[in-house]
């Protein structure tokens, strides 16, 4: 389990982080949403004790502070920064990463195997990386922080710049680390990401932790309604009475049961030239409690 | 310990796949040490002989025996020339000088009593040292005209008749002074009457000294003072070389230390179970590792190939040690001169640059103005060359070995420490 309780960072007149707290439960995978420069990567860095805060305190499987050699061991942090070496071969540059966390011999060598599968890279194990095209490097960068097989994994922003195929893979991979039961916190500003891996999401904005829950209920909260967008051919009948606004041929309807409210508008006789309902999602939830998109 | 080589490892790994970097650290010093070894320094075969022109405007047997004398010990080549394409030439410095022997040059050269010729000696401003012997050269070849006049009674005694003439004539001597030189010039006629040509032959040089010029170094081993001839130029131009070497090593791996930061891979290190005293006793480690193998590549190939002695071993081992430990601490302390490879890259060799300048390391320092000789104290550059030269051909003695090796080892420790705690409080 992950605790951290009141962090705070800043750098000069920047408040990066303002007051952080939250608990990562074993198991669980959390997701840290934000934008760009929300502080989800100096809260990471605090968290793994890279960095030293402020105030406040992370607490990590109740073994105390993230810098004990102890709890470094149990983690893995996959960096937003590709951070490996471009002139070693994807071989050698997990290797030397397990040699720190004192793999060796046969363990060493079956990790790195592992690895390597994990990352689709066996068939390139003997390659520089310089080689490699971004979602190679980004999925090596990935399998660098499970070469020694850590309970809990941090990963920053881990699909950033990659194709969809990438992606995809990385998705999969995470879900199977799941699955094994790893403690996961994942940092990301792709709402489809956070809504697809996470568990439960802290949406992080300006440094300070916004909202907190599961996707669903993040949404139920602070999502609002779902809104039925219908184009109508011809105007309504006359007399006949409209849920929402209808403005020209377009009708908008705010509902929280919207398949409930198409059903209501079936017998009114309307002709629909199109019909749309846009649920809402972490998106809205980040629009609603912060004034402005995620992708602003 | 395991984490420490790791490190280690792993860097020089990085080291061996950067060609450029191969190249400045090992072959640039290569090329450095025989370039320098084949243009400069002392050779086991003389240098060839000064080439000069002499311009004979007197033509007379004392003008040809005063060249004769120049040119007797092989140090001096002479050419004939006309004046004008003899300027020319030491201009264009295809001569190294010219000698003009004025018109009645034998009527007093070699005589202790007359005027001395005035002989115009035009030099290559270039090459003052040279021209510092050849005076020296020409001074000794007069000295041996007056050996050569007494070795010819008959023409001295004709000269002196002449001189006493001249003496008696002149209204500027006063008339008891004129008695005075009279009585000696008579006085050196009947010595010259008497004298056996064959024993003035033999007889004193008439040089007022014989000079004999040696290069010092002592004898390895052996008897401290005992002096002898450097073997081979490159025992004087691979040490500078090795230290051009040491010194891209100590680049190398401080531009090594912020590309970490840069690329990100510090943070995987500061993240992984190992103390921040691991990742610089892994850069230390690396880096003087590859230092060995540079003084070491370098040494065995002067030995192989240009006969550089090796046979000192401990006291070359002591110069290797102090040397590595003095240019691992200042790679720490290069590393934290910027925040990135460039500025880190640029200052490091910027820095290493001046110090090889005022140390010797591009010029040997006795070529230096003196203040520069003074200033280079500070530079390890000059105590690394010191040590290398002392434990290769200077022959010094543990003693003297103590003092380049200290002063190596105090800048080396004392720039590790001051780099590794700026590191720490930058967080590395």
């Amino acid at each position: 389990m992950i605790r951290v309780t009141d962090l705070r960072k800043s750098y000069g007149s920047n408040q990066a982080v303002d007051g952080v707290s939250l608990e990562i439960r074993p198991g669980e995978t959390f997701g840290l949403l934000g934008p760009n420069g929300a502080g989800k990567t100096t809260t990471i860095h605090m968290i793994v004790g890279v960095l030293r805060p402020d105030a406040g305190s992370v607490e990590l499987n109740g073994q105390g502070s993230p810098s004990s050699n102890a709890a470094r061991g149990r983690m893995g942090l996959a960096p937003q920064a590709l951070a490996l070496y471009d002139t070693l071969t994807a071989q050698e540059n997990l290797a030397f990463f397990g040699r720190l966390y004192g793999l060796s011999g046969e363990r060493l060598r079956q990790r790195v195997q592992w690895a390597l599968e994990v990352a689709g890279l066996v068939d390139r194990r003997f390659d520089r990386v310089a080689t490699f095209s971004g979602g190679m490097k980004r999925r090596l960068n990935l399998v660098a922080a499970l070469v020694h097989d850590p309970a809990v994994l941090l990963l920053d922003e881990p699909t950033v710049g990659v194709d969809p195929q990438s992606r995809h893979h990385i998705f999969e991979r995470i879900e199977a680390l799941k699955k094994e039961g790893r403690t996961i916190l994942y940092t990301t500003h792709y709402i489809e990401e956070a809504a697809r891996l996470c568990d439960r999401v802290a949406i992080m904005d300006h440094g300070r932790i916004r909202a907190l829950d599961k996707v669903d209920h993040l949404i139920a909260e602070h999502g609002g309604h779902a809104v039925i967008h219908a184009e109508l051919e011809r105007p309504p009948p006359p007399g006949v009475s409209l849920p929402g606004r209808l403005d020209d041929l377009t009708l908008r309807v705010e509902t929280d049961r919207p398949l409930e409210e198409i059903g209501r508008l079936a017998p009114l006789g309307l002709a629909f030239k199109s019909l749309r309902i846009d649920r809402p999602d972490l998106e809205t939830v980040f629009l609603n409690l912060t004034g402005r998109s995620l992708r602003d | 310990m395991g984490a420490i080589a790791s490190l280690a490892a792993k860097d020089l790994r990085l080291l061996a796949r950067d060609r450029l970097g191969m190249f400045f650290i090992f072959i640039f010093p290569l090329l450095y040490g025989v370039f320098f070894g084949a243009i400069a320094g002392p050779r086991e075969r003389p240098s060839g002989p000064m080439k000069i022109a002499v311009i004979d405007d007197d033509r007379s047997d004392i003008s040809a025996r005063f060249v004769r004398n120049l040119t007797k010990d092989g140090s001096v080549k002479v050419v004939t020339r006309p004046r004008e394409q003899a300027v020319s030439e030491v201009r264009k410095a295809e001569l190294a000088a010219y000698l003009v022997l004025p018109k009645g040059f034998g009527n007093s050269a070699g005589i202790l009593w007359a005027a001395s010729p005035e002989l115009e000696l035009g030099i290559d401003p270039t090459r003052k040292a040279e021209s510092g012997m050849l005076q020296g050269l020409v001074l000794q070849a007069m000295a041996g005209l007056i050996r050569d006049r007494f070795a010819d009674p008959a023409g001295m005694r004709r000269q002196l008749a002449q001189s006493r003439s001249e003496i008696a004539s002149t209204e500027d001597i006063p008339a008891a002074q004129r008695a005075v030189l009279a009585g000696f010039l008579s006085a050196v006629d009947l010595f010259l009457a008497r004298v056996d040509p064959k024993v003035m032959s033999d007889g004193p040089s008439m040089e007022p000294a014989k000079v004999k010029t040696i290069e010092v170094t002592a004898t390895p081993g052996g008897f401290r003072g005992l002096l002898r001839r450097i073997r081979s130029p490159y025992e004087i131009s691979f040490p500078s070389a090795i230290v051009w070497g040491v010194m891209g090593c100590a680049a190398g791996f401080a531009v090594s230390i912020v590309q970490e930061k840069t690329i990100g891979t510090m943070m995987r290190l500061k993240v992984a179970p190992i103390s921040r005293v691991h990742i610089l006793a892994g850069k230390a480690l690396a880096c003087a590792a590859a230092i060995c193998a540079v003084i070491t590549l370098m040494l065995v190939l002067g030995r192989l190939a240009f006969g550089i002695r090796l046979d000192r071993p401990f006291m070359l081992a002591a110069a290797i040690a102090a040397t590595v430990a003095c240019y691992v601490g200042l790679m720490m302390l290069l590393s934290v001169l910027g925040r990135t490879e460039q500025a880190v890259g640029s200052a490091s060799w910027a820095i290493l640059v001046v110090m090889a300048m005022i140390g010797g390391g591009m010029v040997p320092l006795i070529f230096l103005p003196q203040f520069v000789q003074t200033v280079g104290h500070v530079s390890p550059v000059k105590w690394s060359i010191l040590a290398l030269e002392g434990a290769i051909w200077r022959g010094f003695t543990p003693g003297e070995m103590l003092r380049p090796c200290l002063v190596l080892a105090g800048i080396g420790l004392t720039a590790f420490f001051s780099g590794a705690a700026i590191l720490k409080r930058r967080e590395i």
